[in-house]
């Protein structure tokens, strides 16, 4: 055993050793002063921990916290997020598909400038979408909110690739039809 | 009897428009909290505040609560938020005296109990010059209870990282006294 190990003294006095670890470890402060020495030490770090001088809560407490508490529809709170999110996944593939569909179009030399264009706008839209998504996912809680997407996606799956086809097709008309262009 | 089940059941009857079952919560975690809150700012009445701010801040919160983890370490989490924001707005801190009279002991006579009350003034000084994340473990650990585990959880941090934050935070602690007792 290596001797005058702070973090095994520290494990026996958090009770963290294993059965052998522990038995070892007595053996080894009986004939070793300098570990039993910092074993004190420690000891006494431990014991004025106990006893230690806390507030107890107000008399009221419990009512004045009661009395503050204001209505929540939990119910309403929940649906609110998961359309958020729901737009949100949506908008994201949306913008996915019509950065990948429309550069593969061939609409003549004009449409260069459209391509370098969307291609600009594909970007920015892609990282505003990680954005979104950091925000959504990883600034509140990323299991959580990984949770929820996985429980979203399967339980809202019809709707994402409904609403997802109808924004690819709202863009193909937008460019063929309202643009004028032909593919 | 598994207390995490009757939380878990309160809870659900808070989601389900229960809103007076909460105070059964608000009576159990109100101790725990409120300590937690009070050895990390050092104010009694900011502390009682800022306990009142944590439930009510729960209970707002209370549909992202992820059942999968312990409501325990949810209030911690949110207590430690508040006082955290609280320490960082409220710089310079201005430190309460303390009032260390509970020494459960009655066998120690009167100069081995000044000499303890001593030894404790000086420990919970030392906590307070130690870094915010160092005093967050060693308040959860030694004046909440709460196991490495349970750290683990209201941080957000692996069980490593707390038992290595643990260690460093008693070995300073323990320099701090000893540079304190050879200045005596």
């Amino acid at each position: 055993m290596k001797c005058c190990n702070e973090s095994l003294i520290i494990e026996y006095l958090d009770g963290e050793l294993s059965q052998k670890q522990y038995k070892r470890f007595e053996e080894h402060i009986k004939n070793c002063s300098k570990c039993r020495a910092l074993l004190e030490e420690y000891k006494i770090l431990y014991d004025n921990f106990e006893d230690i001088d806390l507030p107890e809560p107000e008399q009221d407490f419990t009512a004045d916290v009661m009395t503050s508490l204001s209505k929540v529809d939990f119910k309403k709170k929940k649906v609110t997020r998961k359309v958020f999110l729901t737009i949100a996944a949506v908008f994201l593939l949306g913008v996915t598909a019509f950065g990948y569909w429309l550069p593969l179009q061939n609409m003549g030399p004009i449409w260069d400038v459209m391509k370098l264009f969307s291609s600009i706008l594909y970007g920015i839209f892609e990282s505003l979408g990680v954005i979104l998504n950091l925000v959504l996912f990883i600034g509140e809680n990323v299991l959580e909110g990984l949770n929820l997407l996985t429980g979203l996606l399967v339980k809202n799956s019809y709707l994402l690739v409904v609403l997802s086809v109808s924004m690819v097709l709202v863009e193909i008309i937008f460019i063929k039809y309202i643009c004028g262009v032909k593919s | 009897m598994n207390t995490e089940v009757i939380d878990e059941d309160v809870v659900k009857k808070c989601l389900e428009g229960d809103k007076e079952a909460f105070a059964i919560l608000v009576d159990k975690y109100k101790k725990p909290v409120l300590h937690f809150i009070y050895r990390m700012i050092k104010n009694k009445e900011e502390a009682n505040d800022l306990a009142q701010e944590t439930f009510i801040k729960a209970y707002e919160n209370l549909w992202r609560f992820n059942r999968d983890k312990k409501f325990s370490s949810w209030m911690y989490q949110i207590a430690k938020n508040l006082s955290l924001d609280y320490l960082k707005k409220k710089k310079p801190l201005y430190l309460e005296d303390e009032v260390i009279e509970n020494c459960r002991d009655v066998t120690e006579g009167p100069e081995e109990m000044i000499a303890r009350s001593e030894t404790k003034k000086e420990l919970l000084e030392a906590v307070e010059k130690l870094s915010t994340h160092l005093k967050t473990v060693v308040v959860l650990y030694h004046i909440n209870n709460l196991s490495y585990k349970e750290i683990s959880e209201v941080l957000d941090v692996p069980l490593y990282t707390v038992k290595n934050q643990l260690f460093k935070a008693r070995k300073k602690l323990k320099v701090i006294l000893q540079e304190r007792s050879d200045a005596r």
